[in-house]
């Protein structure tokens, strides 16, 4: 008896969380095809103008181009810096190695807009220009944590002996990185490479105020936001969510091709 | 119970990002494919046709760049914009200080002009290379004259001007002629303001206290404003929209019947039919100009853009997109029917003379009697806490 | 694995350099500029101390009107991620899998188009309103739904918490059905089960999810401008416009300070409270 109504409770919650968490997204999916201006019911029948309009603007164009360089070398050097750090803490004692990744990440910690304050003052005190190249770092030191986190957690579980044995072999550190490590642990680096992409590509605030000039998506939107609520930015989050979600619904189907 | 503790705080984390156990082989491929696309676009010079182009850093608010790039400007003279939309036009003064080889245009508040050009800011311009300043509306001209100079140099130049009066959804409201109707107990929970602090004490300082200057209140004055103020964020506003645009939202949305906005917004709204009235009290207008920052990179460049915004290309291509009205008096015939019949083209004169006015910068030091513009500021922030 | 301490080091060092070069160094020169002092619009290199006398002179409400909804909300987040995360793994069998999936697609989507998505929900005209109005359950539309304190919640719980159900999650991981079997054929309780042996074993996930839910909503400020109404300025809104309306970088830099501080306080008392209420028994 207990258990069956521990099940309906179980499966209600579950169901009011789901709508809570998917409602947003599925409007915005809806809105963006809807011919209304305005995001509310009744639909009034469904068009494609809203992407029209939005590849129509050349604006969208050049964020999206910033966005994608920005998303990239932020991807590749928090996970290159990111897996080079996981590894050195790795290399510790768990009770050394815990102050380390407290210590870095306290980027986290902080609200992103002092982040960005900050970032802002410090490279105009410096002289520095601001252009997109500014913007990696700044929205590095907030993700290389993610990135460290998630592969320290994958090297601990790691099982040396393996890579002892292939040394006893004869393999080099080099080679027996290459040919044992890195294979085994390639799908978590690849995993944090994405969260650092996706962090990256919403990231709003860093950017704003270190870019110096030049729109990526999100500040691209901010502007939009300001003048009126035009469905094309729905769009817009559409698109980007199609292609996240997409990507790991391929990746997940593959996998269950492959058994 | 002894218990196995030994995970690190990054377990926490993490393990959770190695998501699914059996999408990580598969996470390769889907990045993979993401990177060489990325790395594709690089490589082909990315999605815009590639040029060799002059950047410019623009500081505007959004949709202000139109006047700019109007009639295929950018394309044609090989300059690309880098533009920064800006959310508060402090901004510009901010980023000016800090930093300003990174503003070589921009769109300073008009009140606000004549302190950046103290503070060596902006660059006094050479009208000579803005051919198209000499067909400005007179009226528009002297009207700005006194926020937009400094020491009889011009600071920034007039592209376009509206006035914030009170709008109301004409649906279902008779029009308004007093800013008080906005406190009328039918639109209790109906009504709006914008975030907009100048805006605001220029208008509800004039209507609580009757000083003609807004801007500047007596301290007395200016609590008195910051009183009832608060008042009415309490007791009478739906809610302090983050902008203009946010108010021609609310109407749509029916979250409001009466707000404080500019003629403007009033096509925002979509189906509601919103209207405006200018007050017997006395309606704020304004004025926006572009402005060329001290470090400009390639002043050239900058006068190019500044005088094409001023042509009649660029003139009509932000009128229209922005449903603001032109200040070159030659654009005029290539307006749409639409912006004609909104802004009282033909007689400028009165519109910034009558019951509407330009306000003039606010005091900078404190004498102990009148409110200084940090007063104003810190006012606002009273508002916004109480 | 490296071993030997220069390679360690050695390895280390890009992710040190940029941590210490792109975080600790512009927030020293931040913070230390909360000791600078203003005249004339201009900022004078003069110590003072007044601008954290300002802080409790003017921000005192807003503080604690911040921490006090951040944590409604930071709390409000753990309890539903755990809830969930413990759904996901211990109660939702094969659908286990498509729960995490579609926690994972929540993070998507951008931060200021979900903001908008809970306007079109929560406003007047709104999708709620509109429904429960066809519904009879109301005969007119609720108007606190938006522009209050509570559509602060709502927006901001929807944007945390996936980033919450994930650390969550990932420490429930560790928990054996096994550890759970035999505690309940030991004829434990269901609730002595979750408090002895699941919470304190998810303790750091539990912490985790709090702390990232509590400093992004202690720092947000664009959530209460878009859906707060006329009584919801938090204390991120007055970091901005110190620094820019205001022209005064010391002041919003004390703020800043002000703000770290006490989460950090916040933060470590919750952690000693949670550890002690966990503590195995």
């Amino acid at each position: 008896m207990t258990s069956r109504f521990g099940r309906i409770i179980w499966t209600l919650f579950g169901a009011a969380t789901v709508l809570f968490m998917l409602s947003p997204l599925f409007l915005l999916v809806l809105f963006s095809f809807g011919r209304n201006e305005l995001a509310s019911f009744p639909m009034r029948g469904l068009t494609f103008d809203w992407y029209r309009a939005l590849f129509a603007k050349a604006d969208f164009w050049v964020a999206l181009e910033n966005s994608a360089y920005i998303c990239l070398a932020v991807g590749v050097t928090s996970v290159l810096v990111g897996n080079l750090a996981a590894f050195a803490f790795a290399g510790l004692r768990p009770r050394r190695a815990a102050p380390a990744l407290a210590a870095i990440a306290m980027p986290l910690m902080m609200p992103p807009l002092v982040l960005a304050l900050a970032l802002f003052s410090t490279y105009s005190a410096l002289g520095f220009s601001l252009s997109i190249a500014t913007v990696v770092p700044g929205q590095v030191v907030f993700i290389q944590p993610f990135v460290i986190l998630v592969i320290y957690s994958r090297m601990a579980s790691f099982d040396t002996t393996i890579l002892d044995s292939a040394r006893d072999l004869g393999a080099s550190p080099i080679k027996a990185f290459l040919t044992v490590t890195l294979p085994i642990i390639s799908p978590t680096v690849i995993g944090a490479a994405l969260i650092a992409m996706a962090l990256s590509l919403d990231e709003f605030i860093i950017t704003y105020y270190t870019i110096g000039g030049g729109l990526t998506l999100p500040t691209l939107i901010w502007g939009l936001l300001r003048r009126s609520l035009d469905p094309s930015v729905n769009a817009l989050a559409t698109l980007i969510l199609v292609t996240t979600v997409g990507s790991t619904i391929l990746a997940i189907r593959a996998t269950r091709y492959r058994g | 119970m002894k218990l196995n503790r030994t995970h690190s705080a990054a377990d926490g984390l993490v393990r959770v990002r190695s998501l699914v156990p059996m999408t990580r082989r598969q996470l390769m491929k889907g990045t993979g494919a993401l990177g060489a696309a990325a790395l594709g676009m690089a490589a082909s010079g990315g999605l815009r046709p590639a040029q060799a182009d002059t950047n410019i850093k623009a500081m505007v608010w959004e949709g202000y760049d139109a006047f700019l790039e109007g009639g295929d400007f950018l394309a044609k003279n090989g300059l690309t914009l880098d533009k920064t939309y800006i959310g508060a036009a402090e901004e510009i003064i901010a980023k000016l200080r800090l930093n300003p080889r990174e503003v070589d245009v921009s769109t300073p508040y008009f009140i606000q002009v004549d302190f950046m050009a103290a503070e060596g800011l902006l660059q006094p311009l050479d009208l000579e290379k803005i051919p198209n300043f000499k067909n400005l509306f007179p009226a528009i001209v002297d009207a700005a004259r006194n926020n937009m100079t400094y020491e009889d140099q011009w600071y920034s130049v007039p592209f376009t001007w509206a006035s914030i009066p009170l709008m109301y959804n004409a649906d279902e409201v008779e029009p308004l002629e007093s800013w008080m109707d906005m406190l009328r107990p039918e639109f209790k929970g109906k009504s709006a303001i914008p975030a907009d602090p100048t805006s605001v004490f220029a208008t509800w300082g004039r209507v609580v206290t009757g000083n003609q200057s807004p801007n500047r209140m007596t301290l007395a004055e200016l609590d008195e404003t910051i009183k009832f103020l608060i008042d009415m964020k309490k007791n009478h506003l739906r809610t302090i929209a983050a902008s203009y645009g946010e108010l021609g939202d609310l109407f749509a949305r029916k979250e409001i019947l009466v707000g404080e906005g500019a003629e403007w917004v009033a096509p925002l709204a979509g189906e509601v039919r919103v209207e405006w009235s200018y007050p017997k009290e006395g309606t704020m207008t304004y004025i926006e100009g572009y402005s060329m920052g001290v470090e400009a990179s390639d002043p050239d460049a900058v006068y190019a853009l500044i005088n094409n915004a001023l042509s009649v290309e660029g003139q009509v291509a932000g009128a229209e997109y922005n449903g603001l009205p032109i200040t070159n008096a030659e654009a005029l015939p290539m307006l749409s029917e639409a912006n004609r019949a909104t802004y009282p083209y033909d007689d400028i004169a009165s519109f910034f003379t009558t019951n509407l006015r330009v306000e003039e910068m606010y005091l900078l030091e404190a004498d102990g009697t009148n409110a200084t513009w940090d007063d104003y500021i810190q006012g606002w922030e009273t508002v916004m806490k109480a | 694995m490296p071993r030997h301490p220069l390679v360690v080091a050695l390895f280390a060092l890009p992710a040190t350099l940029i941590f210490l070069l792109f975080f600790v160094g512009p927030f020293a020169y931040f913070a230390v500029m909360s000791f600078w002092s203003v005249s004339s619009y201009r900022i004078s290199r003069e110590f003072t101390f007044v601008n954290y006398l300002d802080v409790y002179r003017e921000y005192f409400y807003s503080l604690g009107f911040t921490f006090a909804i951040a944590l409604a909300i930071a709390i409000l987040t753990t309890v539903i991620a755990f809830a969930f995360a413990y759904l996901i793994r211990f109660r939702a069998g094969r659908w286990g899998p498509a729960l995490l999936f579609i926690t994972l697609i929540t993070m998507f989507g951008g931060y200021l188009v979900k903001i908008y998505a809970w306007r079109t929900i929560l406003g007047t005209t709104g999708i709620l309103n509109t429904g429960l109005l066809e519904l009879g359950i109301i005969s007119e539309p609720l108007p606190w739904l938006l522009y209050n304190p509570g559509a602060v919640v709502t927006t901001l719980t929807h944007f945390l918490l996936p980033f919450s159900v994930l650390p969550i999650y990932g420490s429930l991981r560790s928990i054996s059905d096994a550890q759970l079997a035999a505690a309940r054929d030991l004829g434990a309780r269901p609730a002595r089960t979750l408090f002895d042996i699941v919470l304190p074993q998810c303790e750091l996930g539990l912490v985790v999810a709090f702390m990232l839910a509590f400093f992004i909503a202690a720092g947000d400020y664009i959530t209460p401008r878009l859906v707060g109404g006329t009584s919801t300025a938090m204390v991120g809104n007055f970091v901005e416009n110190q620094f820019i309306t205001a022209l005064d970088a010391p002041q919003s830099s004390a703020l800043a300070v002000a703000i770290l501080l006490i989460s950090a306080g916040t933060i470590l008392g919750l952690r000693s409270i949670l550890h002690r209420a966990l503590a195995v028994r």
